[in-house]
């Protein structure tokens, strides 16, 4: 039942950073976390499938289909990307989640149909932004511009989600908000996620399946409960680290040990 | 951007836009007023007809197609490059196209007539293009800053060389070689005329098949590829056609600086962002500012004329200074 395949993937950049021999096989409904430290090359993976940099080994396959042989046009309607910021050009909200149809634009189609505004207007809803739409997006909070970036990415239809951290510099209120909009639509519509995420205790609550990339390489994959164990965070991460399960979910979350404690215990 | 101001913006540009044409029609050594209009068109064999085809309509149809295009290949060149200060000439073609018009003066080749000079200008904006194209698109993928310094380096090298040959030449050829670079509406060949008229229209047309491209692109070339546009070809695509359509405006009518500059500016003031209602409302301003500037250049010193370059970039400058300095009012531009 593999539905995103990527096999043996390596690319980076021209005499300087690699990610090497990346293989993950992931199932129709997935919800992937890609985890690691600063600079160990998620966001590289992440550039290789979206095409940004070209592989220089390994193939990416999705339903079957090569995606790297598609057109850039027919790859935006079966894969979407939320970055972490999202460029700040003066237009309003309901405008940038309307960019979000450029894929099914026809070639002189000039105004948007009312297709477009409806669909439009659905995420708007659904990312609880529709009273937003007329706001500029220069005058939205950093969770509210999230939302825009998520709203439009969703707009595309697409079957494959990419969400660059996501989460990293919103508070929890948003946090929650987003992770369990993914999840509901992880669930309910079968929409395969793939996030780079930093905050470990959110991967091991929402993913099912994590990604631990250390220095290009992949440490380990699998089950949250897999990955996240104190002994394997302590390495990748050199940090100390005390793995516990969440009470209510049964998923593993970590504390972090500071420096006094861990010299007091010991 | 409200949309129901947008569709009474464009109308209202056409409006303004014909009573410069009837302004630009009428004004002159011979005074035509409007009344007047109707009766000349119907007795051809008048002087009066005389004037009006033969120098004020084909000065006209050049001061809107001109600026028109301008401006146009301005506000498509600030939006490939997301860079405010891109403008048609900043990448070098009116330096190009100027030095090849003084080659041409300087070494008094005449061969192809009426023509010669617009050719030569043409030529050398073609070769500028090539040069920066070839330059700033190395290995494939699109460098802007590269680009743009290739851009500015040709210019000083152009303008360099330009200031070599004006300084080795007979004094009568420096009049013709400064009177190029400073512009002019002043084409009496109806063919170059109904040629650029017929070149602004195609190019406005043809921008318009990238408006959805363009539009994804204020995101930035990563998030428009994420969209499905082929930023990368888009952007090489647009390069050619707004270098096509400034060599052809510099081979028409030489260099007239700032509309290119200025007009896109204002218009994404008026017009806000959107490059499906930005395109044309660029054109109409860039027209009817020409055509204005051109009114000017014609009575200021009347009977004497001024180049068109010198108006536009007094009362361009002046006005985008103006713009800049209102606190309320953003430049919007990444």
């Amino acid at each position: 039942m593999s539905f995103f395949v990527v096999d043996n993937l390596s690319c980076g950049y021209k005499e300087g950073f690699m990610v090497n021999e990346i293989s993950l096989n992931l199932p129709k409904g997935a919800f992937a976390g890609i985890i690691g430290g600063n600079g160990s090359g998620k966001s590289t993976i992440f550039k290789g499938i979206t095409g940004e940099l070209s592989l220089l080994k390994g193939t990416i396959f999705m339903d079957d289909i090569d995606i790297l042989s598609l057109s850039v046009k027919e790859r935006s309607k079966r894969i979407a990307v939320v970055s972490q910021f999202i460029d700040k050009y003066p237009m309003t909200a309901e405008e940038y989640v309307l960019m979000g149809r450029t894929p099914f634009r026809k070639a002189f189609q000039f105004f948007d149909t009312p297709e477009d505004r409806e669909e439009a207007n659905y995420f708007l809803e659904l990312t609880g932004i529709s009273h937003l739409k007329n706001k500029l997006i220069t005058q939205l909070s950093g969770g509210e511009q999230q939302m825009v970036a998520l709203a439009c990415a969703l707009t595309q239809k697409p079957s494959l989600l990419l969400l660059d951290e996501p989460t990293s510099h919103l508070d929890i209120t948003y946090q929650s908000k987003i992770m369990n909009l993914l999840h509901r639509l992880n669930e309910q519509e079968g929409l395969t996620v793939i996030m780079i995420i930093h905050d470990l205790n959110l991967a091991g609550e929402y993913c099912n399946h994590l990604t631990l990339i250390k220095d290009g390489r992949i440490v380990i994959q699998g089950e949250p409960k897999d990955v996240i164990s104190s002994q394997i965070i302590n390495n990748v991460y050199n940090t100390s680290v005390y793995v516990v399960t969440n009470p209510i979910s049964g998923k593993p979350a970590i504390f972090q040990v500071s420096e006094k404690w861990l010299q007091i215990k010991n | 951007m409200n949309k129901n101001r947008l569709y009474f913006l464009i109308p209202l540009l056409i409006i303004i836009l014909s009573g410069a044409v009837l302004l630009s029609l009428g004004v002159g050594e011979m005074h035509l007023s409007i009344e007047m209009l109707p009766g000349i068109f119907a007795n051809k064999d008048s002087m009066e007809y005389g004037v009006l085809s033969q120098i004020r309509i084909p000065r006209t149809l050049l001061a809107i197609s001109i600026g028109g295009s301008l401006s146009l290949a301005g506000v498509i060149l600030q939006g490939i490059y997301h860079n405010p200060l891109v403008e048609p000439y900043t990448l070098g073609i009116s330096g190009g196209a100027s030095l090849g018009i003084t080659l041409v003066i300087v070494t008094g080749i005449n061969s192809l007539g009426m023509i010669t000079l617009p050719a030569s200008g043409f030529t050398g904006a073609l070769v500028t293009i090539f040069l920066v194209y070839f330059l700033g698109f190395r290995r494939g993928s699109v460098s802007i800053g590269r680009m743009l310094l290739t851009g500015v380096m040709i210019s000083f090298i152009s303008s360099s060389l330009i200031l070599f040959l004006m300084s080795v030449t007979e004094v009568e050829n420096i009049h013709g070689i400064v009177f190029w670079t400073m512009g002019s509406l002043n084409e009496s060949n109806s063919y170059m005329v109904n040629g650029m008229v017929a070149v602004s229209i195609i190019s406005l047309a043809i921008s318009y098949m990238f408006t959805a491209p363009l539009n994804a692109l204020r995101l930035g070339n990563n998030m428009a590829r994420h969209l499905g546009i082929n930023s990368q070809q888009v952007i090489t695509l647009l390069f050619i056609l707004t270098s096509l359509l400034t060599g052809t405006c510099i081979a028409v009518a030489g260099v007239i600086g700032f509309v290119g500059l200025i007009i896109p500016h204002v218009s994404r003031i008026i017009a806000g962002t959107d490059y499906r209602y930005l395109l044309i409302v660029s054109f109409l301003c860039g027209s009817i500012f020409l055509l204005l500037c051109d009114i000017l250049a014609r009575t200021i010193i009347f009977p004497n004329e001024l180049p068109i370059g010198v108006i536009t970039g007094i009362t361009g400058g002046i006005t985008f200074l103006i713009i800049v300095s209102q606190p309320k009012l953003k430049i919007k531009i990444n």
